[in-house]
């Protein structure tokens, strides 16, 4: 039995992961479906527990998602009263509908538009340090917060930030500005949001873009440099292109993290006084369905709308980009 | 002679300093400076007398070096519990979700496996849509986890990127070497055991660090689910502590200290353990980092 299996791994399978079964090969022919799962039994019952937990932890609570349809109460479980779409209307029609899916989009989009294009740049910076040892150096420094926690990223901001002992403040002290308390401002939130997500995941961002640059044809410079293309030129038109398509699947990768502005980093940056701009659907969701804890049903929904929207960026963009660049995630 | 005369000309042209180079090392030098600054302050506070940090006298260096706030930290008992409980969640759940992970990549990664392409599309298709907060909470609930270790291990055991980080690892490993032990007449067990793992140890040493930074630097998990204060792991309480800035104001031993030491005595201490690891792990975050960018 083992040694059939081996022949068959022999096959080339490289592009065997398109949803067509390997035609069975077995000289011996006819070999059944169910000789196969017994050919397989170990290698089956590996993958048994994995399944098993997709099951119950990944596609039981999209089965769970049922709950926004219902008026869910915890005596009556499963069989709470279907309600329809009657928390969806309510969450649209709500007064702060509008203004959760504005901070969410600004925070996301904002963040995006900033995070991403910067990764890049600082990627190509850095690349064009031309001492190994010094390059190394700036590079493990600046992804150095990628190992601090997002606790002491935000504790770290807030320090930096205080109104009494803040270098920032000290800093601004000497131009004369008076102490400001920018956690305390809605008008320094998308700042501190974007810096502190800056300062924290630019170099570990980098990593990938570096090694794409690492991998460009150094003969294409050189072909550049005797035709007289300066160096900024050769950024511009030679780099760039060459990491265009790491470029891309980035991309898609971080546009559907867009609606998805997380729970863990607004919970420790935000304060009351900031609500008008930080507060973002899903610290909506954890305030109504957890920490009130009343309204599983509701906040159920409003998630739902989300994983939604999240869902349909990332398949807009993913077809936009399979046709204009024919790279696509799958 | 013309054409090394040639290339000493060129080398010389492209070792000269020219205006790039200036401004990739001062942006580098001021990012660098950016990024440690913080953490040499915080560093720094620890280490000094209230008087200096109120009067904004301490920059990386400590001034009016004590260790108070230090023995305060020490003889918090929550502080030391939940700094036991951060580690004992790690160690399980890094444990575990190894585990879990490689038995689950590695029958993935073998192309004859029935029904792979469904699993492999049923698995990628949570990265895209999931139940999110609510109904996950409900489920866990339900399963009568809240308020256990379990509940911060068992619903997260498998991260899917980490799943396709593992089947590419095991991917990676030529089909050849398996060949012989099949030959032998090894099962497809042993081969995992025997063959598979030892040679997929980078890629493993990699999630492992990924989880390890995954359980270390938790704090939403833990609040959302457990609800004794004795269960918390140590992120939550550091969190507690720095951003309720109530806490150690109210806290009669803190009286005498300003809470600016004592904040930067904390997070020093939560800064330890990854400190310690950072340079012997980095390779690998590094070497994870690109794996993973490798698509299936």
């Amino acid at each position: 039995m083992a040694i059939t299996n081996s022949k068959q791994d022999v096959h080339p399978n490289a592009k065997a992961n398109k949803g067509t079964r390997l035609p069975n090969r077995n000289k011996k022919g006819g070999t059944s479906f169910w000789a196969r799962v017994w050919a397989q039994r170990e290698l089956l019952l590996m993958v048994l527990p994995g399944v098993l937990f997709w099951i119950i932890f990944r596609y039981g609570p999209i089965w769970g998602l049922k709950v926004a349809f219902q008026k869910y109460s915890p005596f009556l479980g499963d069989a709470s009263p279907w309600v329809g779409f009657q928390h969806f209307k309510r969450f649209f029609g709500q007064k702060d509908f509008w203004d959760l899916v504005e901070n969410t989009v600004m925070l996301g989009v904002l963040s995006f538009v900033v995070t991403f294009p910067c990764t890049i740049i600082f990627s190509l910076i850095l690349n064009e340090v031309r001492q190994p040892k010094m390059k190394k150096a700036y590079q493990t420094i600046s992804y150095l917060p990628t190992f601090f926690s997002i606790v002491i990223i935000c504790s770290l901001f807030r320090q930096m930030l205080s109104p009494t002992t803040g270098v920032v403040n000290v800093i601004l002290g000497w131009f004369g500005v008076k102490p400001i308390d920018f956690m305390l401002k809605s008008e320094y939130y998308y700042m501190i949001y974007i810096g502190s997500g800056l300062w924290a995941g630019l170099g570990s961002g980098a990593i990938i873009y570096l090694s794409a640059l690492a991998g460009v044809d150094t003969q294409l410079y050189e072909a550049a440099e005797i035709d007289g293309c300066s160096r900024f030129k050769r950024i511009i038109h030679i780099t760039l292109p060459s990491i265009l398509p790491t470029i891309v699947i980035m991309f898609l990768l971080a546009i559907g993290g867009i609606v998805s502005v997380g729970v863990d980093k607004s919970l420790l940056l935000m304060e009351p006084s900031t609500y008008d701009v930080s507060d973002v659907i899903s610290t909506y969701i954890y305030r109504v369905g957890v920490v009130q804890g009343t309204n599983m049903s509701y906040s159920a929904a409003i998630g739902f709308v989300q994983s939604v929207i999240s869902c349909i960026l990332v398949v807009t963009f993913n077809k936009i980009s399979s046709v204009v660049t024919e790279t696509s995630l799958w | 002679m013309a054409i090394k005369k040639n290339m000493t000309l060129r080398k010389s042209k492209r070792n000269r300093i020219d205006g790039i180079d200036i401004f990739a090392h001062a942006f580098n030098l001021i990012w660098s400076l950016l990024i440690l600054y913080p953490v040499l302050n915080v560093l720094a506070r620890s280490f000094s007398g209230n008087y200096a940090i109120l009067a904004n006298k301490v920059t990386i260096f400590p001034v009016d070096f004590t260790l108070q706030s230090y023995a305060y930290v020490f003889e918090n008992p929550r502080i030391i519990r939940s700094f036991g409980n951060a580690l004992l969640y790690t160690a399980v759940g890094v444990t575990c979700n190894l585990a879990a992970t490689v038995l689950m990549a590695y029958p993935l990664s073998k192309t004859k496996l029935i029904g792979r392409s469904f699993i492999m599309r049923a698995m990628i298709f949570t990265l895209y849509f999931n139940g999110g907060m609510i109904p996950t909470y409900m489920l866990v609930s339900k399963l009568g986890m809240l308020d256990s270790m379990w509940s911060l291990i068992i619903p997260n055991i498998i991260y899917t990127n980490n799943c396709i980080i593992m089947i590419n690892g095991f991917r990676a490993t030529p089909e050849s070497l398996y060949e012989a032990a099949y030959l032998d007449g090894a099962g497809d067990f042993q081969v995992f055991i025997r063959i598979a793992l030892p040679l997929a140890k980078a890629t493993i040493a990699s999630l492992g660090l990924f989880y390890f930074m995954g359980h270390w630097n938790d704090f939403f998990t833990p609040m959302l689910y457990l609800n004794t204060s004795d269960k918390m792991p140590l992120q939550v309480v550091l969190r507690n502590m720095l951003i309720e800035e109530e806490a150690i104001g109210r806290d009669p031993g803190a009286v005498s200290l300003t809470p600016e030491g004592i904040k930067g005595a904390i997070i020093f201490i939560t800064m330890v353990p990854v400190m310690i690891i950072y340079p012997f792990v980095q390779r690998f975050f590094v070497g994870g980092v690109m794996i993973g960018s490798v698509k299936g």
